[in-house]
Formats: C-alpha cells, structure tokens, sequence
C-alpha cells in the first residue's frame, strides 16, 4: 500500500500529558507519527503510559488531565473533529470482553453503534450484512450476549466496532484475556482488516509471538516516552544491544533464542543475509542456512543442536529439578489428592462436563493442567476445591473421602484461586480482607498474620486501598494473599497467568516457587504453554471429560503442536532436550 | 307464643320489602336475631356486618346503604321510634312493631315514609 | 410455525390493536356466555400456536382462580336479591353466584388471552412498539436484559467462592447471616458499578450522544396486517356500537336478568368470536399452504 503521498493517520506531535493528581507525566514528549495503513505495536511495561496513549486518539474516552503539544487525525488536530465523524473515524476495542457489551443480543449490539448516529434503517441492515459475512457472524446474530464464549465476545466487539468504518483501529489488549486459539483467531482478522481494508492498526499487547511478524512498526514507551520506534526487526537488534531484561522479554521467544545464538558469530548478521528471525517459521529457515553456511548435514530439523545460555527468566538460585531427579522423586511421593471416576454436568439437562475421569495429585507436585476451551479445566478444579460435588465419583484428600471431612476444613487445606481474583474479596479494604482470612483460622494474631502475609507479596502500601482500586497485579496477589492464609497444602490456580505481562509472569512463578518450597502442593489450569514450561514438573492433558495425557513436561511437549512452546516447535525431535534445557535456562556446551 | 311484628320497608324503587307479620319471640333475642329469622323466613338476601353491640345491616334485598346517596341508610323503629341503639343490643317485648326503615338521606331532613307507600 | 408464518406473522401494532381490543371488550361485555365463548375463541388461538403447551402449564392456577372467585364471592357479596339458599345465616343469592361465576370466567378468559399474548408478541415486537413511545427506555430495557444474567451469574460465582472462607448467608447466627449477605450485595454493587464505567466508555466510544438515535429495529406493514387491522377496527366498532345500546351485558344486580341471549347479545357474542380468533386465519391459511407443499413434493 505504497502510495506517493501518504496521509499519517494520526500524529502526535511533543505531546506531555498529565493526569489531574500525579506526580509524573503519563507521556513525555511522545512525537509518532503513523502512516495510513500501517499496523503498529504498542510495547511497554504496565505504566509506561500505552492506555493512555491509545485512549488520548479516541476522544470520547480521553482522560481529563493537563495536555501539551497537539494530536492530529488525518492531519486536522484532534478537537476539532465534529463529534460524529470523530466517533466513527477511530474504533476503540478493549481488553475486557464482557463490559464493552451494551445491550442482550448479538444483532443489537453490533447495531448500537449505527443507531448512534443516526443511521437510516438501510444502510445499517447493509453494513450488518456485509460484517456479519465478513466475521462469519450470521449464525450468532440472534444469540444473547452473555451465552457467547470469551473469543466470541471479543469478535462481536471487533465488528460492531468496525460497523462504523473507522480508518484508524485502537486496540488496548484485546487478546489479554482470550485463549490462546481465540486469541490467533482475533489476530488473524485484525491483520485481514489490515491488510485487505487498509484499515490503520495500533495495537498494544504483551503476548507478541504472532504479533511481531505482522507488524510494520513497533513502537516502545517506557515512562511515558518513546524509547523506540522503528521496524520489528530494528527493535530485536536493538533489544539485542541494550541487553536490558524487559526488552527482551518483549521479544517472540524464538527471536531470542536466535539472537543469544548468534552471540559470537558475526557472520550471522543480518547483513550478511542472516535476518532475525521473528517467527517459527523463519527461525526454521535461519537455522537452515546457517547449517549450510557451515557446512553442516541439515537434518530436519535444522541440525546443530548446540545451545544457548541463560534465558534471565528465572530467579538465580531456583533450580529446577533435572528431568531424572524428578522421575525418581516422583515416585517415591504419596499421593494428596485422587479423583476417581468422576462425573459431573451442571445441571440434569446439559452434558457431562467430566466422565469417569481419574487423577492423582501427588504431594510436592507442580501441575500444569491443559485442556481446550470448554474442555472442563475449571471444572475439575472447582471440583477438587470442593466448590462442587460430583454427581459420581470420589475425590480423596490424603485418603480421607471428602464428603467425611468438613467443609471449613477442606477449604483451608485446600486453596483455591479463580480466574478472576476480583472474586475474593468482599470487604472495604483489602486489611480487611487479609485479617477476616487470618482470623477465620484462627490465628492468634490475626492482624499481624495479615500484615505479614502484604509484606510477603509486597502490597503494605496497597492494605488500605479498595480492592477495585488495587492494579491487575496488586489484585492477583491480594486474593493469593487471602487464599494464602488459610495455610492451605493444596493450592489450585486457575488460570493464574492470564493477561499478564512477562514481567508479571516472573514474578509470579517466584512467588509460586516460594509458596512450593513451603511445602505446599501446586495445581494450575493453564493454556500458558511456556510458563508451565518452565515452572511445572508434570502436564496433564484434559479431553472429553478425562485426563488424555500426564507426563513430565519434557515429554509432553516432544512431538506436539499445538500444546508446545516456540522453541519446542522450532527445534522439535532430537533437539527437544535442548529446547527443554533452553526453557529451564541451564547451560549446556 | 310470644310475638312480635316486623316490617322492613324500602325507597321508592323496592318499596316494601316485607309486609308487617309475625315473628316468634324466643328468651334473649334482639332486633337483630328478630330481623334474620324474619327474613329468612321470607327467603330474602340481607348483608349484616358485626355482632351484638356491633351489629349493623348493611342492605336488605340487594338495598343496600349509600345506594341513594351518602347518607342513605337502613333505620329501625320499635313501636314507632328509634331507639338509638344498636339493633344487636335492644331486646324487644312481647307485641312490639319493629319497623326497618331505608332512608335515603340523613333522618334529620327526611320525610315521613312510614310503612308502604 | 415459526414467526414469519401464521399470527406470529402480524406486525406489532396490529398485534396490540388486538390485545387492546380482546382486553376491554373482555372487561366491557361482562355476560357468563358471551365470555364463555369468548375464552372458547381464546384457547382455540392458544391450541393453534403452541398445542395449548403453555396453556397447560396456567391450567392449574387457573382452575384454582376460577374455582376460589366462585366460591368466595357468594360467600362475601349478599347483593342479590334471589336467594338460593342459606348457609347458617349467610344467604347465598343467586346473583353473587352469577357475578362470582362471570368474573371468573373474565379471569380465566383474561389469562389465556395472555398467554397467547406471550406466544405472540416477542421481545423484539414489543421492544419496537416501545422504542416508538420511548426510544430511551427500549434501549434501557435491552441493557437491563443483557445486564441481568451476567449479574446473577456474577453473584453465584462470588457466593461459592465466598462461602469457602465463610462469608455466607447460609451459616453463623441471623446477624451473621444479614452481615455477610449486606457483605456480598455491596461487593456485587461496587464492582458492577466499577464495570458500568467500561461499558459507558464502549457507548460512547461508538458515538452515544452524539445526536438523535434512529431505531434499527423495524418490523414491515404487510397486506396480511393491513386486512387484519381493518378487520379488528371494524369488529371493534361493531362491539362497540351494540355494547353502548346495552347489549352484550347480564344484568346481574340488583336482580338478576334472563341468561337468554337478546338478539344484541348473540350478535355481540358472535362479533367478539370472530375478533378473537381472526388470527388464526393466518395459521389456517399459512398450514395448508404447508400441506399442499408437502402433498405436491
């Protein structure tokens, strides 16, 4: 999409704002420019001021705040659009798929947009039937809202957005929250506008593996600035030159990987015909011509398995259990939890969600669960949280049946995280929370323990805020904090890494790691294929109401797909022990 | 036997309702006990509220108060006067004539209607 | 059939010219046998739409409605003047009994004639005749229903992962008890309130505001509405017409009148039939258009 002149969409010229009580500028001097028909990526540690960015392009939605420098849409500053073609000029999609839906149905929804401005009867039944055939919406149309699955939702918000043509697509996390085949899904209908419609992309995400190589342009804030602004593969060099850790982590796993490879070796500079590689696909095709460069047998794989150095993912003194450490250990570990012939539906009239599943939770284990959208994770967890009782089957804690040991009992022994951390709070401050959690078993210093428990997780300066108030984190590792205290020996995550940034994610298998070293017993529903990579020592795989697959990572991973990380994809049969020991992060020469 | 006569009479539309007869006089009845047997006997409707002291018709025959206007009502008069109180309080003598009288306004203006028409 | 097809066909005005009319003449023309048939005219309607399912869901409450008005009523009103009998000393007149039996039946005709209503008009419908009233309040009826299950979902996930660390309603003393509901109600508020900023952010984010809305639901006035809207008005004038001369009316109190049916009565009685079941003309029409199909395949 050439052009000889090139309208920039939007630009923001020295642009400082600041929110109506801070200290700091949310943005400093940002000065970015983005061409018609370009698909930019917004990158950033949470605060670096991306929200705030995308949000000052769409005006109904802008922050109230102190604004210097000026923004301009199509080359007319931003103000001085008049309200309806402003409001359909640039389409807004969020990460929360539930709260950006207005009205029941599905045909309403994507209708409300038009409605607004004052369409004629026609031209929305038109744009209806050209979008709906577009995002394969027609069988939806007449459904409710709130039957939709979360991939779903997020589409339905795509479209309706877009039912307003707009020339300029912001989009703040709108994968964050999907799986991971929704989330491609999304994708690849973001990059169809893009690339069939022109239609203009700012997208700001943490999950960047299928992002990187879609994009034209990536642009970095940190602290409000614009730390870098130039073509994905400019930004993996220079992430490669400042070596800073957060850069990095920015990067698709496989782009590091080849980065950390080609350390010492300047003959694989992208000069010399050596491109960085952004995708498996191309990390296939780079490790090929650097086999026949050095004259090496290509094998399928792409032959020379040797392997990289640290990865900073993890903490330095955590170690990891070697593959066959772990095997024996296993073993020797009594189980603390069977489920035995499990069955369970929701209700009489829906199908079960669970048939006859068994599965031992051994004691000292790091489960990573697995399972398709709809495949019965949380389910299961629920279950053996005792949230539910199963219609058949039995579920033992340390051999003693559930149904003989009292629910106060079982609640504590066994903690339970839901996905949304939200759900663990019912008081005015998260103090509250912690010390009604202390208190409930019994403690005999309830508001010490509870004192002690926010230091832990670093949230003293967050005890007497409301929960609403707290961020993503704050929230996430509050409710850990109240589960926490009720010093259960099995702790059942679902979800936990959902929408968080790797920056998040690390510090959050610390803490897990903490809370594993205690003595506690690990469970954790997961589509993070990487993270359970590096953090869980046994995968499970849940299909059709049972457990399919139950394995160490290692071989969990050799030979699949879809359940498999980058690395794994990219250097999959003899080199899958590489890959392991890569995600692990031990050296190996 | 012991008897008493009783008469209900109504507005000008239902005129008399039940002509002056008989009724057997039992130990303790009132004017209200009197009136029921009355009309049962005549297998008439009457709808009464209360009992004893606060006993009070409240229509007779489908007659029913504030028909005529708001302060149309059903009156009784022993031996031609009104007594003034509640007709489950006042136990009649032997001979009496209890005449129930429908007024359609307030007795202070009323006309003389008497019994019949 | 499902809506294109037979009364489910009908445009929601005429529907509501319909239900309007079926209504008040059902209050207006209060005679046992004209309700009677009217109710006959009614659960034919039902019959047609659904085989009388939903109707027998009602059935029991209804009998149960029908069955206490003609009993309570003799027991209470003594306005009659034909005595039956006596209960004690209550008279039981026959005219309480007629009334008793004739509000039932106004009753029970009332309630079918909404049940059909259910099955006829959907949500879509009546929104579309609301939002030509109040455009606002359509859209606030859409949010509430879109709103409403994803709260009560909301509250069974807080209240199962609450009651795991005992703030539950169903343990602990009644204080306890209102102590932790008060708990969880403020919670389920708060966050609500928190969620409604997003969505009132997406609303005007596509432009909410900005202007007059038009309505992107629209139902089209067809040839089938038109006849079936000429035909009620011109029933409902009929009706009318002979309601205001007196006829299709009992005289019940103070004495009660013949149940003959006076030559107004039966022409009343008739008109009202053939308002009544004038949708199902569609239903007939539109289900052997259906048979002939299949017979010819």
């Amino acid at each position: 999409m050439e052009g000889s002149e090139q309208v920039a969409s939007f630009a923001f010229r020295g642009v400082t704002f600041m929110y109506p009580e801070a200290d700091r500028p949310a943005l400093s001097g940002v000065n970015l420019s983005v061409k018609e028909g370009e698909f930019a990526v917004l990158s950033g540690p949470s605060g670096s001021g991306k929200s705030t960015l995308l949000r000052l392009l769409k005006r109904e939605v802008s922050p109230g705040g102190r604004l210097n420098g000026t923004i301009l849409l199509d080359d007319r500053p931003i103000e001085a659009w008049p309200a309806r073609e402003a409001a359909a000029r640039v389409g807004l999609v969020m990460q929360h798929p539930d709260q950006q839906l207005v009205v029941d149905t599905v045909e309403h929804e994507l209708a409300f947009g038009m409605e607004n401005l004052g369409f004629s009867r026609d031209a929305m039944r038109r744009r209806m039937a050209e979008m709906a055939g577009f995002f394969g919406l027609e069988p939806l149309l007449s459904r409710r809202t709130d039957e939709l699955s979360g991939g779903q939702k997020q589409t339905v918000n795509l479209a309706a957005v877009l039912m307003l043509q707009p020339r300029l697509l912001l989009l703040d996390e709108p994968l964050a929250q999907l799986d991971p085949l929704s989330a491609r899904e999304l994708l690849g209908m973001i990059r169809r506008l893009n690339d069939e419609w022109g239609i203009t992309v700012l997208m700001s995400e943490h999950r960047v593996d299928d992002l990187l190589p879609a994009a034209d342009r990536v642009v970095r804030l940190e602290e409000g600035a614009v730390a870098f602004d130039g073509s994905p593969r400019e930004f993996a060099r220079e992430a490669w030159e400042r070596r800073e850790s957060a850069w990095l982590r920015a990067l698709p796993a496989v782009t590091r990987w080849a980065l950390e490879r080609g350390l010492d070796d300047s003959a694989l500079e992208p000069a010399a015909g050596f491109p960085v590689p952004l995708s498996v696909k191309e990390g296939r095709q780079w490790v090929r011509r650097i086999a026949e460069m050095k004259g090496v047998s290509a094998a399928p794989n792409g032959g020379d398995c040797s392997v990289v150095p640290t990865t900073d993912r993890r903490a330095e003194n955590a170690d990891p259990l070697t593959p066959a450490a772990d095997m024996r250990a296993a073993d020797s570990r009594k189980p603390l939890l069977e489920a035995e012939e499990l069955f369970f539906a929701y209700d009489a009239r829906s199908p079960a969600v669970l048939r006859g599943l068994d599965w031992t939770v051994r004691s000292g284990d790091r489960i990573a669960l697995f399972g398709g959208n709809g495949s019965g994770k949380s389910t299961l967890l629920r279950l053996l949280a005792g949230l539910h009782r199963p219609q058949r089957g039995r579920i033992r804690l340390n051999g003693e049946p559930f149904s003989r040991i009292a629910s106060r009992s079982l609640h504590a022994r066994i903690g339970y995280l839901a996905q949304n951390p939200q759900l663990h709070f019912a008081f005015d401050t998260l103090r509250e929370d912690l010390t009604h959690a202390a208190a409930r078993i019994g403690a005999l210093d309830p508001v010490g323990e509870a004192l002690r428990m926010a230091s832990r997780f670093g949230l003293t300066h967050a005890l007497d805020r409301h929960p609403h108030d707290l961020s993503g984190g704050e929230r996430q590792l509050g409710a850990l904090a109240v589960v926490l205290l009720g010093k259960p020996e099995l702790l059942l995550l679902d979800e936990p890494t959902k929408g968080i940034d790797a920056e998040r994610k690390m510090r959050l298998a610390v803490h897990l790691e903490d809370i594993h070293r205690e003595g506690a017993t690990i469970v954790m529903a997961t589509h993070d294929v990487e993270f359970a990579a590096a953090f869980a020592n046994r995968c499970s795989l849940l299909f059709q109401g049972e457990i399919v697959a139950d394995d160490m990572p290692g071989s969990f991973f050799r030979g699949n797909l879809f359940y498999a990380t980058p690395l794994h994809r990219l250097l999959g049969g003899d080199c899958s022990r590489s890959a392991d020991r890569a995600e692990r992060g031990e050296a190996l020469r | 036997m012991r008897a008493v006569t009783i008469s209900v009479a109504g507005n000008s539309e239902w005129g008399e309702i039940l002509e002056s007869r008989f009724v057997e006089l039992k130990d303790g009845d009132t004017v209200a006990d009197l009136l029921i047997r009355a009309l049962k006997a005549s297998k008439l409707a009457y709808e009464t509220s209360g009992s004893g002291a606060l006993f009070y018709v409240r229509g007779i025959d489908g007659l029913f108060e504030f028909d005529d206007g708001p302060t149309s009502g059903w009156h009784y008069r022993v031996n031609g006067k009104e007594l003034g109180v509640g007709a489950g309080s006042y136990k009649p003598e032997p001979g009496d004539a209890i005449e129930w009288i429908y007024e359609s306004e307030d007795p202070a203006a009323r006309d003389d209607k008497g019994t019949g028409t | 059939m499902s809506e294109g097809f037979g009364a489910r066909a009908l445009h929601p005005v005429v529907l509501l010219v319909y239900y309007a009319g079926g209504i008040t003449f059902g209050m207006l023309l209060f005679h046992p046998v004209i309700l009677l048939a009217g109710w006959a005219a009614a659960l034919a309607v039902n019959f047609h739409l659904d085989r009388g399912r939903s109707w027998r869901s009602w059935s029991l409450p209804m009998a149960g409605g029908v069955l206490l008005l003609l009993v309570l009523n003799p027991l209470i009103s003594h306005r009659g003047r034909t005595v039956w009998f006596y209960l004690g000393d209550t008279p039981i007149t026959l005219e309480s009994v007629a009334y008793g039996a004739t509000m039932a039946l106004s009753l029970s005709f009332l309630l079918t004639l909404f049940i059909s209503y259910r099955l006829l008009m959907t949500e879509h419908k009546f929104l579309f005749l609301f939002a030509r009233v109040s455009p606002k309040f359509a859209l606030l009826v859409m949010m509430a229903a879109g709103l409403i299950p994803r709260l009560r979902r909301r509250m069974y996930e807080l209240m199962r992962i609450q009651r795991m660390r005992g703030v539950t309603v169903s343990e602990g003393t009644v204080l306890e008890r209102a102590r932790s509901g008060a708990r969880l109600v403020a919670s389920l508020l708060a966050w609500t309130l928190e969620d409604a900023l997003q969505t009132a952010d997406s609303m005007q984010a596509r432009g909410y505001g900005t202007g007059p809305r038009s309505a992107y639901l629209h139902f089209r006035f067809r040839i089938r509405d038109v006849v079936t809207i000429c035909g009620l008005l011109a029933a409902s004038g009929a009706i009318f017409a002979l309601w205001a001369g007196g006829g299709g009316v009992l005289e019940i109190y103070p004495r009660l009148g013949s149940l003959a049916l006076s030559g107004a009565d039966r022409a009343a009685m008739l008109i009202y039939a053939a308002f009544l079941l004038m949708p199902l003309i569609w239903e007939w029409r539109d289900r052997s258009k259906w048979q002939a199909l299949r017979s010819a395949a």
